[in-house]
């Protein structure tokens, strides 16, 4: 009977979505008047649901790091390098593990190796005890032959290279750590295993090859800088007795075994129950961390007569802040260098900045004031200060607010989906009748949850909520299409019209790649529908891509680890974060070279913007929400002073000579503050601009925003490790801190504080 | 240099790198009877060819793109490879290492499932792998398999009813 129903392909094509609009529409009618078809399609689509599901469940591998440096390094045949600088630390917990799992494993393993036993071509079945040795038998042993004479600090703990059976999980765990110092859960580990020594053989080929290149002396450098940072006695490592924890790459001298035929390791078998595996610690909610950061690159000092401008885009994300909170107070690790943006982490805070006047022309008040840099006295810091037009809820406009819920499998934890229906709740009890509430979720097909609905219809939206629950893989390109969509269909002319992603991190976009992903999210932007982005869990956000598109869909980044987060977010700030006061907010600092001899903007490093991005009106920048206050720091060198920390002078111009200083230099005139903003519907963006004067201020008499703002500056430049960051430590951020908490309703100052304390103690 | 004069952002290849890294590596080495080592190596020469494409061409279809090539590579491998023979009743497959925090209830159910599938035929199977889980449209999956579309629709569609089937009778 329904046999023949089943016949028609038309029913996995309707369920995937790739029936032509039309045809659709004729497939539902004929579902409607045919409960058979509906029950065949209905049984359809449970086997594609339960197939997506397995799918996302599947552990499948990542390129082994060589050969991802491979390509992007775009060459076929290159020597691997390992150049990139970041975190090449390991926590200690995984080190320990490591030792331990050397006594464990190590002997059994050498022995196998003296027997000359291999595996070839060999097919373990699954759950044999012995893969991973077999693995690592298979493998170079390069820790034992390594020698320590290597000039990249023998004794940091934190080089990688500690791990006692180099070949499976340590190749992994330095493309692991170089994003975030690793830690994987069993599954991971496994994976590992399986995957194994490919890496580590070809990272060794490559090392071979590699010495004497000039990356080598970098990376040197860079865990020379590392280990005197963050140098950790490693007792537990040492007593559980190997210098294996100590020893480290030495590209010169390393003594490489050529590593056996691939296929040999080819299909070696996930395990899963071998006691002898060490069982790596897990993040908080268990999943591996596979957080994703881009690479920032801090900016330098620049001399004002070879280049007197400086221009930059807002930034009034926090996410990195609450990334780092939740790294140091709940997983109690040091954060990955590159998770560290120190403008977030600055304007995490509230500053009791003065918004403008009620009847001022400009939607934000701008002020800046210099004052003596707190960690080089010879040195002054200057204060730029924005504060967006407040709000009161009854003057909101209306909203029209569009959910796109992340539900994939991943989402299963209980910080992520509960947390997010949490917030949504609490972001509810914020709106009106007349603010309208949809709901898209998206795990392998999108779907409409909930069609805009008034905010205050609860019961409805409860239910929505209720009854979501997490499962399959994640198909963000659809969902992203329909939020749009419905966001498009209950537009509210000169209201707030927004699309809200709540995800914990990969955003799968389908089939239409990232690049097509920013360009929609753009044009939604630029017909008023803009995009925020709340981070929910540690372990597989793509902090990069999601900042990315929350910055160009005119929107702002939050990462919400805690209910008191998503307080902070969705109510107390809740105007700031739904309603643009003005959008594309470029800031242009023009020095006055007779002042200032150079100038360091502290963090905005992924914001700075070229000077002629400042008057082009189709250059994206930042948004100002409600309420909202930007702080931006610049430490400057005031004329005459001499330093070694300016990169060298270039040569005199051949054919053309300096510019001459105009009337306006004889001013006392440290900088022009150049500010350009556009209206949350405009186009056209208007131009405000004033000259700031030291004032001699001192540090101490500053006011303690100012001062609480410089010690959450260098605690983010301490935590990257910057080489800016003058005669402070931890301690001195702790005790500026305290002092200028102020009156701290918020309990975020205390909070702040703490983490400090914490930091100092991991260092 | 490309025909256009056009390169690939790094950033770019990056981003294309983390999305479809784990898909391809997952359709290389299923392809592959279970050679991981071989799908490392085919995913690594797909994405380093992308590299030297000119971006302008492909832009606007670099997921089909990429698992044509990557496909193309698999089987060339497979020509030169069969004297490596191997028995296809032990393979051992990644996909069977379920999530330990999350698996353990419908582990079960999973395994049953993922037998079924195995159950189908190379071409169902590698149908539905680029649909649901590289998450490419049925013309995409036609360009990369060669066949119409039409054909795709009826191979998945006859992939989703088997299951069905033999699903109803355990």
């Amino acid at each position: 009977m329904s046999d023949s129903i089943w016949d028609d392909p038309n029913v996995t094509s309707y369920i995937l979505g790739e029936l032509p609009q039309d045809e659709a529409e004729v497939f539902e009618k004929r579902m409607q008047e045919d409960p058979k078809l509906a029950e065949v399609v209905a049984e359809a689509r449970s086997v594609t649901e339960q197939l997506q599901v397995m799918y996302s469940n599947e552990e499948n591998p990542t390129l082994e790091t060589a050969r991802r440096e491979n390509i992007t390094r775009n060459n076929p045949i290159t020597s691997v390098t390992l150049e990139r600088k970041t975190t090449w630390r390991v926590p200690l917990v995984l080190l320990a593990t490591a030792a331990a799992f050397l006594l464990l494993v190590g002997g059994p393993l050498l022995m196998q190796r003296e027997e000359g036993r291999i595996a070839t071509d060999s097919i373990v079945p699954r759950q044999s005890a012995r893969a991973p040795m077999q693995e690592s038998v298979d493998a170079p042993q390069p820790p034992m032959a390594a020698s320590t004479s290597s000039g990249i600090t023998p004794d940091s703990p934190y080089s990688v290279q500690g791990f006692p059976n180099r070949s499976a999980a340590d190749a992994r765990f330095i493309e692991e750590s170089e994003k975030s110092p690793g830690t994987l859960n069993e599954s991971d580990m496994d994976f590992d295993m399986a995957e194994s020594a490919g890496d580590s053989s070809d990272i060794y080929k490559g090392l071979a090859m590699g010495s004497g290149n000039p990356a080598d002396k970098k990376i040197a450098n860079e865990l020379q800088r590392k280990s005197a940072l963050q140098k950790v006695p490693l007792e537990s490592a040492k007593t559980a007795g190997s210098q294996q924890a100590e020893i480290t790459f030495d590209k010169a001298t390393t003594d490489v075994p050529a590593p056996s035929s691939s296929r040999s390791r080819a299909e070696m078998p996930v395990q899963e129950e071998n006691s002898l595996v060490p069982t790596p610690p897990e993040t908080k909610d268990g999943s591996a961390d596979r957080d994703r950061f881009n690479n920032i690159t801090e900016n330098q000092y620049k001399r004002v007569t070879e280049s007197p401008l400086s221009t930059f885009s807002i930034d009034v994300d926090t996410a990195s802040y609450s990334k780092v909170r939740e790294y140091l107070l709940r997983q109690r690790r040091l954060p990955p260098v590159d998770a560290v943006r120190i403008e977030e982490l600055v304007n995490y805070f509230d500053y009791e900045y003065l918004p403008p006047q009620d009847d001022a022309e400009i939607p934000f008040a701008a002020t800046a004031e210099i004052i003596s840099c707190p960690w080089n006295n010879r040195h002054r810091l200057a204060r730029i200060a924005l504060k967006g037009k407040e709000m009161q809820t009854q003057e909101r406009p209306l909203s029209n607010l569009v959910f796109l819920l992340d539900t994939s499998g991943s989402m299963n934890a209980r910080n992520k989906l509960p947390l997010v229906k949490q917030g949504m709740n609490m972001l509810l009890s914020q709106l009106g009748e007349n603010d309208r509430v949809a709901v898209v979720v998206y795990a392998g097909s999108a779907g409409l949850v909930l069609d805009s609905t008034p905010a205050t219809n609860t019961r409805e939206i409860e239910n929505a909520l209720t009854n979501l629950a997490a499962g399959g893989s994640t198909n963000g390109g659809q969902g992203i299409k329909l939020a749009y969509q419905i966001a498009r269909d209950n537009f509210i002319v000169g209201g707030v019209n927004r699309v809200i992603l709540c995800t914990d991190g990969d955003f799968n976009v389908g089939t239409t790649g990232t690049g097509s992903l920013v360009r929609m999210v753009e044009k939604e932007a630029a017909g008023n529908i803009f995009l925020s982005v709340l981070g929910f869990g540690m372990g597989n956000h793509n902090d990069n891509m999601l900042e990315q598109i929350s910055g160009r869909g005119n929107g702002n980044y939050a990462f919400i680890d805690t209910e008191k987060e998503a307080q902070k977010v969705l109510v107390n700030q809740v105007n700031g974060t739904l309603v643009t006061i003005a959008k594309d907010v470029k800031l242009q600092i023009e020095f006055n070279p007779r002042m200032v001899d150079s100038y360091r903007l502290i963090g905005y490093e992924n914001r700075v913007l070229a000077k002629e991005d400042f008057n082009d009106d189709k250059k994206d920048a930042g948004e100002i929400g409600a309420g909202h206050a930007v702080t931006a720091l610049y430490e400057l060198i005031p004329a005459g002073i001499k330093n070694g920390i300016v990169p060298p002078r270039v040569n005199k111009l051949k054919y053309q000579s300096p510019n001459e200083l105009t009337d306006a230099a004889n001013r006392d005139e440290s900088f022009t503050l150049k500010l350009r903003y556009k209206e949350p519907e405009g186009n056209t963006s208007k131009l405000h601009e004033f000259p700031v004067v030291d004032n001699e201020t001192k540090f101490q008499d500053a006011d303690h925003d100012a001062r609480f703002a410089a010690a959450v500056a260098n605690f983010g430049m301490l935590l990257r490790g910057s080489a800016y960051s003058g005669d402070w430590n931890f301690q001195d951020v702790i005790d500026v801190a305290k002092d200028a908490k102020g009156e701290d309703m918020s309990g975020l100052r205390a909070e702040f504080v703490e983490m400090v304390e914490a930091a100092s103690k991991m260092q | 240099m490309t025909e256009s004069g056009a390169t690939w952002p790094a950033e770019t290849i990056n981003a294309l790198v983390d999305r479809y890294e784990r898909p391809l590596l997952a359709y290389a080495g299923r392809m592959l009877g279970g050679d991981w080592q071989g799908a490392q190596d085919a995913v690594q020469e797909t994405f380093l060819r992308l590299c030297r494409e000119d971006p302008v061409k492909i832009e606007s279809r670099v997921a089909a793109w990429l698992f044509s090539v990557c496909r193309t590579r698999v089987i060339d491998m497979q020509r030169t490879n069969h004297s490596t023979p191997f028995d296809s009743s032990q393979i051992a497959v990644a996909d069977e290492s379920p999530d330990v925090s999350a698996a353990v209830i419908d582990a079960e159910d999973r395994d049953q499932l993922h037998g079924l599938v195995e159950k189908l035929t190379n071409r169902q199977q590698e149908v539905l792998r680029l649909r649901l889980q590289a998450g490419l449209s049925y013309r995409e999956i036609a360009e990369v398999t060669g066949l119409t579309i039409g054909n795709v629709g009826f191979h998945l569609h006859a992939a989703v009813r088997n299951l069905r089937d033999s699903l109803a009778v355990s």
